[in-house]
């Protein structure tokens, strides 16, 4: 037996051991409308992933799905499924799934190609839901399929081929369950004193108060707000008047690398993750230390002084990052 | 000074939105550069109040001098122009389109358990149809049924009807901040829940009335939006606590919270509690949507992926202080926040002031209902030095709410979802109020 057969069977187990009273033992009040087959027909439209159930009579071929794609789908998901903006990524990411930024697609990640009709045929294209045929959504199902290596370029996609494939992430799902062990412990729990692993304050990615779609201050004002403000005024011209050493001494490679990973790196990068760039564009990388270390001037050049990267700041990065960029290169870009 | 002058002035001229709060603000502002302490570092919290204060007599108001509005005058009534800053917000950069995304809950703001219906958050998938005629909606329930029935809005308003309080939480709450603190504010680390009283038929009464088939184990919902969004329930839960829900709060849905019905699955990942909807299929399997496979699933470091995590897990945040609600001065300040699990009732809080090494229990505030938000109290005196609060929720079931070091453990840094991790509060000695993860 599959691993997926057995996670099937051990979910209908679960619902039989609970032994449950089924209905029809309550009363009946007489309300509501009965209702044929041919009445609710329009609304019946779901698919079961597992099994191919309720896939409609009609077919279609990458070819065709090919020319559908281009006119209604490649704007949000790219040409070849790589995504456009923040639109979904539909195809590659193969063996990606255990990497540290692993990319979840069609191919890399659904279990089930049913799945694929259902969903393209209840909810996309994202602006005009339900406007294909089923012939386009059976065209547009095998362009995928194809697009992430699952069929060849000449398929013809039916319900019964639909059904009968066999997706490559098929067996990666288990149940899940309560996974953690805590326990209340109420006195020298850790050892002390306990050590910060993670802190956000220079990393600026929360919505400033003006940012579109916000209104309204985020933040009671009150008595501090003197030394709320010279905490970030105080990292970007660093003359000290802010508490804690960090901004005395200047913004640290720690607070630098986060901004260049979450503003750059996107195309800057050995393997970039945004739409249209399969290499670093001009060559520059800043995946490593070194590599931001080797590029200080450009990016003074084009990031502070002239603002002219990220390319249409595509990225959103913040005049505070530039100001902290600036400042840690006129320091000298400490890398420690 | 300059670039400080200059960036103070901009924060709060160009921020039309705070005026109470702002013009507060400048008071203070004045005030502290006069008397020169405030640059120095060092602040006096106590000091600023005081100039807040003022030492003039009491002045009548002018309230008291002249008549008000008139009883009418708002029909449905607004909060105070004062409290215009509690609203929903969104965090731009997750989605790529606000018809598909996610809007927060002002949780620094709210007291008590309930979520005014305004300020729900809002997860769409495909935008809220803002236009669905009541007297036009149709439910249908088919599938492995012995009756199929389409109910009008009319229809299911005369079957004997519940009302409850119950919690609604995304999968995705917390799902910013797995690998590491991202998210500046409990509005955005913690604010994709709701809590609410609602209204309708039992699940189970409407049951009964097509009479579900014994061989039915499945059942879909859809909804009636741009997404025709489907989850598959087990059909244990469908039987058990489920509701479909006309109201909210004592009224009927907002547009954006399902209107005018949805599915209410206690203390169930939200996205399961289908808005605006239309259908109900039973069935033998599960569907396989596209939001219990590729969505809503969590990638574990190995691979593989924890699916159907349909229960929302015990955990628990302080909302006051917060990075939004920052310790105002030196000495007393209750500190309180909300506790809840999907598993059934919260029974007990722990709070730490010093990261996790110490606990004290809190006190949990009456009523105290199954599957809803629990408000949680207890008294702090603050001496002024760096402190690092948390808080750990208990559930009747034994469950108790893990810490960041033991969810990252169990679960990696790219699940994205389900994240119920013991969330750490840093009071800065200048009373500001960071988010920060300790190991």
């Amino acid at each position: 037996m599959s691993k997926s057969v057995k996670y099937a069977a051990a979910l209908a187990g679960i619902v039989a051991l609970a032994g449950f009273a089924i209905a029809d033992a309550g009363q009946q009040y007489n309300i509501g409308k009965p209702v044929t087959e041919a009445h609710i027909a329009s609304w019946d439209i779901d698919v079961n992933g597992l099994t191919g159930a309720g896939l409609p009579p009609g077919q279609g071929s990458v070819a065709q799905g090919t020319k559908v794609w281009e006119a209604k789908c490649s704007s949000c998901h790219g040409e070849f499924g790589e995504g456009a903006g923040k639109f979904p990524v539909i195809a590659g990411g193969t063996g990606t799934l255990t990497a540290e930024r692993p990319d979840k697609t069609v191919g890399s990640y659904w279990p089930y190609a049913p799945t694929l009709f259902d969903y393209i045929k209840r909810a996309m294209p994202f602006p005009a839901p339900q406007s294909l045929s089923n012939d386009e959504v059976y065209a547009v199902t095998a362009y995928v399929l194809n697009l992430n290596d699952v069929v060849p370029k000449d398929a013809m996609v039916d319900a019964k081929a639909l059904a009968a494939i066999k997706m490559p992430n098929r067996d990666g799902f288990i149940k899940a369950e309560w996974d953690t062990k805590n326990v209340v412990c109420m006195s020298k729990c850790a050892p002390a004193p306990v050590k910060i692993t993670s802190d956000l304050v220079n990393l600026h990615v929360t919505p400033e108060e003006k940012e579109v779609g916000n209104v309204g201050s985020t933040v009671d004002r009150g008595n501090i707000e003197e030394s709320a403000d010279t905490t970030a005024a105080a990292a970007t011209t660093a003359h000290g008047t802010g508490p804690g050493a960090k901004a005395a001494s200047g913004p640290t490679f720690e607070q630098v690398q986060p901004i260049m990973a979450q503003r750059c790196t996107v195309c800057h990068s050995g393997k970039p993750t945004q739409a249209g760039f399969s290499s670093a564009p001009m060559g520059v990388k800043f995946d490593t230390p070194a590599e931001i270390k080797a590029q200080v001037a450009q990016i003074k050049a084009l990031t502070v002084t002239s603002r002219q990267m990220p390319l249409g700041n595509m990225t959103h990065m913040t005049d505070k990052e530039r100001g902290l960029l600036g400042t840690w290169i006129a320091a000298g870009a400490p890398i420690k | 000074m300059g670039d400080h002058e200059l960036n103070r002035k901009n924060q709060y001229d160009e921020a039309p939105q705070g005026e109470g709060r702002l013009d507060r603000a400048k008071f203070l502002r004045s005030g502290a550069l006069a008397g020169g302490a405030m640059l120095a570092g060092a602040m006096a919290p106590a000091g600023a109040i005081a100039a807040d204060a003022g030492d003039a007599p009491l002045a009548i108001p002018e309230t008291n001098k002249t008549l008000g509005a008139g009883v009418n005058d708002t029909p449905y009534g607004m909060p105070s122009k004062y409290e215009r800053d509690v609203v929903r917000r969104t965090v731009p950069f997750l989605t790529a389109d606000d018809k598909s995304s996610v809007s927060f809950t002002p949780l620094q703001d709210l007291d008590g358990i309930i979520t005014p219906s305004g300020l729900c958050f809002v997860r769409d998938h495909g935008g809220s149809p803002m236009l669905i005629d009541p007297l036009q909606h149709r439910l249908v329930i088919h599938g492995m049924v012995d009756r199929p029935l389409e109910f009008t809005m009319n229809d299911l308003i005369r079957l004997p009807s519940e009302s409850h309080v119950y919690f609604m939480e995304c999968g995705a709450n917390g799902g910013m901040d797995y690998k590491g603190a991202q998210m500046q504010g409990v509005q955005f680390t913690h604010g994709m829940i709701h809590c609410c009283e609602w209204t309708g038929v039992k699940l189970s009464v409407l049951m009964d009335q097509v009479g579900v088939k014994s061989t039915a184990k499945w059942m879909l919902a859809e909804g009636a939006d741009a997404a025709a969004m489907t989850r598959s329930v087990p059909i244990e839960k469908a039987l058990d606590d489920a509701l479909i829900a006309w109201s909210q709060n004592g009224e009927r849905l907002r547009p954006e919270n399902g209107y005018p019905l949805r599915l209410v699955l206690p203390g169930w990942q939200a996205n399961l509690n289908v808005k605006w909807l239309r259908r109900l299929k039973f069935g033998p399997d599960p569907w396989q949507t596209r939001e219990e496979t590729s969505k809503y699933t969590e990638l574990m470091p190995d691979g593989k992926s924890r699916q159907f995590d349909w229960v929302m897990g015990t955990k628990s945040v302080i909302t006051g202080p917060c990075p939004e609600k920052p310790m105002m001065a030196k000495g007393f300040r209750e500190v309180t926040g909300f506790a809840w699990s999907g598993y059934g009732t919260v029974t007990r809080v722990d709070v730490s002031f010093d990261g996790g090494v110490n606990w004290k229990q809190a006190t949990l505030q009456e009523p105290i209902y199954t599957k809803a938000l629990t408000r949680f109290r207890i008294p702090w005196e603050w001496d002024g030095e760096t402190a690092l609060l948390q808080s750990r929720a208990v559930d009747d079931k034994g469950h108790v709410q893990p810490t960041q070091a033991q969810l990252l453990a169990a679960r990696g840094g790219n699940a994205i979802y389900n994240r119920n991790a013991i969330q750490t509060w840093r009071v800065n000695p200048n009373g500001t109020v960071d988010s920060v993860q300790v190991g």
